[in-house]
């Protein structure tokens, strides 16, 4: 398992990590989900060593790895680019980690090295291994094959096969699927996490994209301008966001977010059918999901602007009666009214989520049904 | 336009290859014919002679290979100290880089005319003159060398490094395993850069050598020039069409890659 304790990472006086604490244990699949900007690579450099923090201790399995390289930590990396090396075959790509760490510097030499005793047993060992991992990825037939010859997706298969190929402690992956089309990265994606499960080992996947992660991971650590906002199972960060942003975040469809001042016995004029209570005369803000709020006999009343089909479902945009803007999901085969037309939403009070107004931060009050 | 610019490419051309062709066609005339008062293009007959001359007269072969052993030597150190600096200077973070890439730039400036006396009185002192030594030692560190690879090196992606790091290359073994390896367009540029410019030397051979078995070819082609006996023109050419071809021959051979190593100086994705 990796370890950070305290991190903090600083380029000149920008500081870009805040003292970020946090743990991966053995066989979790945890992915870092944020926004460009908010640090997560920079997390994950340092993770690999590529990177030092500016204060605080980075373990892995228990040993204090804050100074130690790249190369003398026993992690492997999946990069954005694949990173392969456009000079060696396939086969030369994936046994690479594994000849300079198994052959003595005499043995690696070109030609001399195949007189070294010994050297000949290990160079069949490694070409073992290169054609198992190939075979698992299905790459037996790109051996010989440069990089320039192979396409996104079989270079990200490669790029995998050479993380793979020894045996690291821990896995990172630096947005490995960004760079492929939206079929294959949903195709890669169940591969990978099948791939994870297979190994056992620990996998840090960094992404930005919520479905991925999402998706993927046992568990997410969201992280929002250089601190973690929140850190819980993928149904955890969906039911309960710890803070508006992350709500905003995490979810397929953006949230709809209202800011109202709730009256004395803790309703709005805006949702009327809803009651915080413990939160009367409070100015807050309210979190509804599209796929909380959908159209039905009775509810809010609103008026239909235009509306998303996407087949099995489709995306409501609606305008309320003050001019609120917002978004509701209808099955895909509800028929909508004329745009302009009338229409009342229904929404399900235990899926709203309250936000403080001024510093986002989730409220521990719970809205609940009143009678209109 | 077309045209316009072929005919002007060929006359540039034939501007520029008319000292060769009348250095081959000297090299081939008897020596009645090369001091007359006209001027044929063409030899009357093909005086092999003057080519066996040339290898008897004076130890040509020798001089060729000195030739390769002291080109060859430069070329080598010259890429075993530059790649690595130029690898630090494009892909490592280090205070003072900007600095210290400043100086290699200032190098570029100075000729080396201008060290030449500090370095052969050093050599003078260290009684290291005629030897292959003081022809090899002084041209090891290419300030070119540095910025040609730097350059080429900057322009690749920093996580091809990176992933070397993770995968257990130590600095060393990526300048020469990935790095070096994926610069051979610059690396086959600067070889003929290097190597044209130091074949063709006679400045310091003939300061720092003065003996016969250390000459290097145009250090040899001046034994020809005697002062009393005359001039042997029709040898002296067959000597000067000897030193040039394995140049002409070599940069023909490697005439796309240099194209190549100066024009993109970067690696395709």
């Amino acid at each position: 398992m990796i370890e950070l304790d305290g991190v903090t990472r600083r380029f000149g006086a920008t500081p870009v990590l805040h003292g970020i604490s946090l743990a991966v244990p053995e066989g979790s699949f945890t992915s870092i989900l944020g926004p460009s900007g908010c640090g997560k690579s920079t997390t994950l450099r340092i993770m690999a060593g590529l990177d030092r923090p500016s204060a605080g201790r980075v373990r892995l399995n228990g040993v204090d790895v804050t100074e130690a390289t790249a190369s003398e930590r026993n992690v492997a990396m999946v990069f954005q680019s694949y990173a392969l090396y456009p000079h060696l075959t396939v086969a030369e790509n994936i046994a690479l980690p594994l000849a300079m760490r198994q052959l003595s510097r005499l043995e690696r030499l070109a030609g001399v090295g195949r007189l070294v005793p010994g050297a000949g047993a290990k160079r069949a060992a490694i070409g073992a291994r290169v054609r198992e991992v190939a075979a698992m990825l299905g790459l037996e037939d790109l051996l010989a094959r440069k990089p320039a010859a192979l396409s996104g997706g079989q270079k990200q298969r490669v790029a995998v096969g050479r993380a793979l190929v020894r045996d690291p402690s821990i896995f990172l992956l630096d947005e490995p699927l960004s760079n492929l089309d939206a079929r294959l990265r949903v195709q890669m994606r169940a591969e990978l996490a099948a791939l994870q499960a297979r190994t056992g080992r620990a996998f840090v996947y960094v992404t930005h994209d919520q479905a991925e992660a999402m998706a993927m991971s046992d568990h997410v650590l969201v992280m929002m301008s250089g601190r973690i906002a929140q850190a819980g199972a993928p149904r955890d960060l969906y039911a309960r966001p710890a803070t508006r942003e992350v709500a905003t975040f995490v979810g397929a469809h953006p949230i709809n977010l209202l800011h109202v001042t709730l009256g004395a016995s803790g309703t709005t004029a805006l949702l009327p059918g809803l009651r915080v209570t413990g939160a009367a005369n409070a100015r807050v803000t309210l979190g509804v999901r599209p796929e909380h709020l959908a159209p039905a006999a009775t509810g809010v009343a609103a008026r239909l602007e235009r509306v998303e089909y996407l087949g099995a479902e489709s995306v409501v945009h609606v305008r309320l009666d003050n001019g609120t803007p917002l978004r509701a999901l209808a099955p895909g085969d509800w028929a909508p009214p004329a745009p302009g037309g009338a229409l009342t939403l229904a929404v399900a009070p235990e899926r709203v989520h309250l936000f403080d107004a001024e510093t986002g931060a989730r409220l521990p009050a719970a809205a609940e049904r009143v009678a209109a | 336009m077309r045209p316009f610019s072929l005919l002007a490419l060929l006359l540039g051309a034939a501007v520029v290859l008319l000292p060769f062709f009348w250095m081959v066609s000297l090299s081939l005339k008897p020596a009645d014919e090369i001091f007359t008062a006209r001027v044929d293009l063409l030899p009357s007959r093909l005086a092999w002679e003057n080519y066996a001359t040339a290898f008897t007269e004076v130890p040509l072969a020798r001089f060729l290979v000195n030739g390769v052993i002291v080109c060859g030597g430069i070329l080598v150190f010259q890429i075993m100290f530059a790649v690595p600096c130029a690898y630090a200077l494009a892909q490592r973070r280090f205070p003072g880089r900007t600095a210290l890439f400043g100086l290699v730039l200032a190098g570029l400036l100075v000729p080396f005319h201008v060290t030449a006396i500090p370095i052969f009185l050093g050599l003078a002192e260290l009684r290291l003159l005629n030897t292959y030594f003081a022809l090899i030692v002084p041209f090891v560190a290419s300030v070119f060398g540095i910025f040609l690879f730097r350059q080429f090196f900057a322009a690749m992606p920093t996580e091809l490094f990176e992933a070397a790091r993770v995968d257990g290359l130590s600095e060393t073994a990526i300048v020469w395993r990935i790095a070096f390896p994926l610069a051979w367009p610059a690396a086959t540029a600067f070889a003929v850069f290097s190597v044209t410019a130091h074949w063709n030397d006679l400045f310091w051979p003939l300061i720092a050598t003065s003996d016969p078995a250390l000459a290097t070819p145009p250090r040899g082609i001046v034994y020809f020039r005697d002062a009393e006996a005359g001039d042997d023109v029709g040898p002296l050419m067959a000597a000067s069409v000897v030193v040039t071809t394995p140049l002409i021959a070599g940069f023909l051979f490697a005439q796309r890659r240099v194209t190549q190593g100066i024009a993109t100086g970067g690696l395709k994705a």
